[in-house]
């Protein structure tokens, strides 16, 4: 710089004043959360096009902000433009000439380009200009960010923990819980909005919304390690989930009996009858099952028994209040391992399968495949994750259903009150007539008295008659809804079909109860040993007592339904949870007990990480501004000032909020009278002065007020003041 | 600037003598500030803050009121000033110093002066008023009416008056001192905001302190007495260039524009001010601001200008709400922000 040559003109009006990478800055970080949000809605076109409208928007928006043009004119010129590439978009597609032209491909491609263009260049000039001239809506920009981030996560709701599928499988192929993942690029979500807010020309208080943005995303980190993901809030109304029942009991709570420990969720002792039948999160999932075995069950699914209704008392099935009935069902979560007096024998028809469920949700007993022989703990492998797992022998039927027919429905060792406990039906004649008239028409009369045989009649009865549907005219609220059920629309949910079926055959004396649970279909296992229970699994089904067989499920599926079906498992998402519920297995550690990882010392062990961090940060933060005016001439004027700045803050000389530059040199001239110098060159050079004091003479006088404070101030002042990593935020 | 000799004693009776200095660079125009001051401290003794600001108000093109006590000095000092003022256009019939007595039957034509009937040659001509002078002290201007007094705000407005619809051009170098008494206020006519307004400063003087009343009374007769020929004068031409010098040369950066704007508009917003300064007022500082800061040897105007002239431009202006004891406090903490965002300007990256 020339003495006297005049300064030079510095572009600074309006909106160009904040830097222009600032803005480069947001325009990319809209646009990319743009991006994200539409990813699921378009195509590569369309994104493209949104990013690049995004970007020039929020430039235009900065201008316009600043043009003399009304706000109401500028969001009605906003609206307009976005009407007029959703017109011009439908028209890319509609039946005109351009299609033909191009081809409906590149026609579909273009289309998308426009409309997304249009729109996102629309809604971002008003939203900038209107963010611009009222501060206040700026949080809008920072939640366009927050829905971006929110978008990319939110597929891992409800243990999906396969989604979003590109994020939680690269993580999970490095062994790292995508949780962490998404912890922090919500922590560089949340600082990027931050970021965003705090570039607003108003930012008075702008450091303390920086401090509260971390504490934020600390809590947030902190209370996800300590606590766990939120769980996913699947359930069905059959009342399966709930508490764990604590310790072990061998046979299943009688209702009535005790009731001390009886603080269940969902804690009834019969089915409910619905007339809206809600599955909530049907598609999360709520446990995972590995088999360590080959197995092909007879019946076509898997049943996971949970507990079972046999007690009739006059309306409906409950819980059974006798002790010597049900005893196959499992009646807590054992310490240790626990057999089952009541299991089946190993035989030709029954073979041994271990199996190893991952609870994700809390159910009061555990489920088991069928004739469950022994129980025990498992280790859990990801406390986090699953809240409980448990392993079970069971000794599943192998026998197929055509040989287990001409056998007796009675066990040889029942007495007569337990054969009246699973024969009891209600008195209506209605349900031996209906009996009688299935068995006549669908078997012929040597099978009559047959307890499968007639099982199966029923069930192709039902099947046929049945319609399935998860609303329901009979519910609670009828005095006898399987009644009319039956004899009415015969239109229901499992539940209604359980009892139908059990009732019928209850009336011609067949042995019959209902078990819940839930019931996997086997061609959802794939080629895996993995399955996934999943919140709509819960289910309800009727089982016949065969003799010599044990409880035969006989489940009716009805060939009408007026609900859509369900959508099978996602493999990915199966074959991930049972890999991690096998991760850790034939290690000997003791299995935890859900407890967290994440303790007290890991947080204090962050915790010091963290300030040796900023430790370090903080004094090459001072090396360096000690350093930059040697280094950068041309910046001398301001470098070498802030030097000294930071050397007088050490001594703790700081210039007090809304003092002038000049009266805190004042201040310090008894101490350091050559800061007045360098003020003066400071300030010179900042506020237009054509005569600029050289660098040399700025980094002597910078120079003379070390030497000046080495002499005044005592060393020991000057080591701590230096030692003292805060100094340099109080050098203003 | 050129070495003169010594000016003699009486202007209009050796003009020649004077060459005109030519003021082109702001240290030239400081030479002419240091001179007026030299020469008005010689006359006035422990006023050097009210020299330092009537000469900043005389290079800023503004006009000042004094307000003190009868016998503090006033006269003396815009006599001074008018001293020094040497006039190198004799032939324009302005005097280099007028005072006026405001009186209550003061009329208009007293000031402005009047059309007369000349008997030997049958003609009207004008008689120019005490206004066409260099430097004007109005004295008591709050106790003459309010026609005179607004014929005379008038004439500081515009540098003109109108006597029988002809146009008269006041000088360009056209500065005057007013004074009022502040507590004799018995059948005065007080002026109002509007008129309080062109002046650029209101200045409240306070007796000087022990050492200056007694180096006074050993030197009155003296300083009475002996012209100080040792001290140069300067020039009417000198002053104007040296007004526009300092217009020219001064920077005032954009922040500081800023920070002057963003005082002025907070202290609109306080609670404690009824109504707030003028865009006027703002105008007429910036002058003020660059005045100053070339007094003090730099070509930018910084915060400690704003500082050091605030209280004098801003404290006739701004009505305060009643309790609020002086715009000092006011302006202490409406000042603190738009300071503190000054400040920081200078410090950030460019």
């Amino acid at each position: 710089m020339t003495l006297f040559s005049p300064p030079p003109p510095t572009p600074r009006h309006g909106a160009w004043r904040a830097l222009p990478w600032a803005l480069a800055g947001r325009a990319a970080l809209l646009g990319v959360s743009v991006v994200l949000l539409l990813w699921p809605l378009t195509r590569a076109s369309g994104l493209l096009a949104a990013f690049c409208g995004t970007a020039v928007g929020v430039v235009l928006g900065e201008r316009a902000a600043a043009s003399r043009l009304r706000t109401p004119a500028l969001l009605a010129l906003c609206a307009l433009l976005g009407l007029a590439a959703t017109g011009a978009a439908s028209l890319a597609t509609g039946p005109s000439a351009l299609p033909l032209a191009l081809g409906a491909h590149r026609a579909l491609a273009l289309s998308e380009a426009v409309l997304w263009c249009g729109l996102t260049l629309a809604g971002f000039v008003a939203l900038r200009a209107s963010a611009r001239r009222l501060p206040a809506l700026a949080v809008l920009e920072a939640g366009v960010v927050a829905a971006g981030f929110a978008a990319v996560v939110a597929g891992h709701r409800d243990g999906m923990v396969h989604r979003p599928l590109a994020l939680s499988n690269w993580a999970w192929a490095r062994g790292i819980d995508p949780v962490s993942v998404l912890l922090v690029l919500g922590g560089i979500a949340g600082l990027l909005a931050a970021a965003l807010l705090l570039n607003e020309p108003r930012r008075r208080r702008a450091p303390l919304h920086l401090a509260g943005f971390l504490l934020l995303a600390a809590a947030l980190v902190f209370v996800v390690r300590v606590t766990g993901t939120p769980r996913a809030q699947a359930g069905s109304e059959l009342g399966l989930q709930g508490k764990p029942k604590q310790g072990w009991e061998p046979k299943p709570e009688r209702p009535g009996s005790g009731g001390g420990n009886g603080a269940r969720r969902g804690d009834r002792d019969d089915l409910p009858f619905k007339s809206e039948y809600q599955q909530s999160g049907a598609d999360a999932p709520v446990a995972v099952l590995l088999l360590h075995g080959e197995y092909a069950p007879p019946s076509g699914a898997f049943y996971l028994r949970q507990t079972a209704f046999s007690q009739f008392n006059g309306r409906r099935l409950v819980r059974a209040t006798r002790d010597d009935v049900d005893t196959d069902l499992i009646g807590g979560f054992p310490a240790r391992r626990e057999k089952l007096a009541a299991a089946p024998p190993l035989s030709d028809q029954r073979t041994s399968l271990r199996t190893t469920i991952g609870l994700l949700a809390d159910h009061p007993v555990p489920f088991a495949l069928d004739a469950p022989a022994a129980v025990w703990p498992a280790q859990n492998p990801d406390p986090k994750r699953f809240r409980l797992a448990y392993g079970v022998e069971s000794r599943v039927l192998t026998l197929p259903y055509d040989r287990m027919l001409s056998r007796a429905a009675r066990a040889p060792g029942w007495s007569e009150a337990q054969w009246r406990h699973y024969t009891a039906a209600p008195s209506d004649p209605r349900y031996r007539e209906l009996a009688d008239q299935i068995v006549a028409g669908g078997l012929r009369a040597e099978w009559s008295l047959d307890p499968l045989a007639q099982a199966i009649a029923v069930k192709m009865w039902l099947d046929k008659e049945g319609i399935y549907s998860r609303r329901s005219r009979h519910d609670d609220d009828q005095p006898d809804p399987v009644a009319s059920f039956l004899f009415g629309d015969k239109t229901g949910y499992c539940v209604h079909f359980a009892h139908a079926a059990t009732f019928l055959l209850r009336s011609r004396g067949v042995a019959t109860r209902v078990a819940a649970g839930y019931a996997l279909s086997e061609s959802d296992r794939g080629s895996g040993s993995t399955l996934l229970v999943r919140g709509g699994d819960a289910h309800a089904w009727p089982e016949v007592f065969v003799e010599g067989v044990g409880w035969v499920v006989v489940d009716i599926t009805p060939e009408r339904s007026l609900d859509p079906p369900r959508d099978s498992p996602d493999p990915g998402l199966q074959r991930m949870l049972g890999q991690s519920l096998r991760e850790t297995e034939g290690e000997l550690k003791e299995a935890e007990d859900g407890a967290p990882s994440f303790t007290w010392d890991d947080f204090v062990r962050g915790l010091r990480a963290l300030l040796v961090a900023a430790l370090l940060f903080a004094y090459a933060v001072k090396l360096w501004r000690a350093l930059a005016p040697r280094l950068r001439a041309a910046q001398a004027w301001r470098l070498a000032y802030r030097e000294a700045l930071d050397r007088l803050a050490e001594v703790g000389l700081r210039r007090a909020t809304g003092e002038t530059r000049e009266s805190f040199a004042q201040r310090v001239m008894p101490t350091a009278p050559a800061f007045t110098e360098l003020t003066r060159g400071h300030l010179a050079t900042a506020l237009g002065s054509r005569e600029r004091p050289p660098a040399a003479a700025l980094l002597g006088a910078s120079h003379a007020v070390r030497a000046a404070l080495r002499q005044r101030v005592p060393r020991w002042r000057r080591w701590l003041g230096w030692l003292d990593p805060t100094s340099t935020l109080f050098a203003r | 600037m050129e070495t003169r000799m010594n000016p003699t004693e009486d202007v209009n009776e050796a003009p020649a003598v004077m060459p005109a200095g030519e003021v082109n660079t702001l240290a030239d125009a400081r030479e002419v500030a240091r001179r007026l001051r030299a020469r008005m401290a010689a006359a006035v003794l422990g006023r050097d803050e009210f020299i330092e600001l009537t000469l900043v108000a005389l290079m800023a093109d503004g006009h000042v009121l004094l307000e003190d006590f009868p016998g503090s000095g006033k006269t003396t000092l815009a006599k001074a000033l008018g001293n020094s003022i040497e006039d190198d256009r004799p032939e324009d019939q302005i005097a280099d110093f007028r005072r006026v007595q405001f009186t209550p039957d003061l009329l208009p034509s007293d000031v402005t002066g009047s059309t007369v009937f000349d008997a030997a040659t049958a003609t009207f001509h004008f008689r120019p008023g005490p206004i066409f002078a260099h430097v004007v002290l109005a004295d008591e201007i709050n106790r003459t009416s309010p026609k005179v007094q607004s014929a005379m705000l008038e004439a500081m407005a515009e540098k003109q008056v109108t006597v029988d619809n002809i146009t008269h051009r006041l000088d360009a170098l056209f500065f005057v001192i007013a004074t009022q008494n502040p507590l004799d206020l018995a059948g005065t006519y007080p002026l109002p905001a509007a008129q309080l307004d062109r002046f650029l400063f209101k200045l409240r003087m306070d007796h000087i302190d022990r050492d200056s009343e007694l180096q006074v009374l050993s030197s009155w007769r003296q300083r009475r007495d002996v012209e100080r020929a040792d001290l140069p004068r300067v020039t009417r031409s000198q002053i104007l260039a040296a007004r526009t010098v300092i217009d020219q040369s001064v920077a005032v950066a954009e922040e500081v524009q800023e920070c002057l704007v963003d005082v002025v508009r907070a202290m609109r917003a306080d609670e404690r001010v009824v109504q707030g300064a003028s865009t006027r007022s703002l105008v007429l500082m910036l002058p003020a601001l660059q005045a100053r800061a070339a007094f003090h040897g730099r070509d930018w105007v910084g915060a400690e200008d704003i500082e050091a002239l605030a209280p004098r431009v801003f404290g006739h202006r701004v009505e305060l709400a009643p309790g609020v004891g002086s715009i000092h406090e006011v302006l202490k903490d409406v000042a603190r922000e738009p300071f503190e965002r000054l400040a920081r300007a200078t410090l950030a990256r460019r």
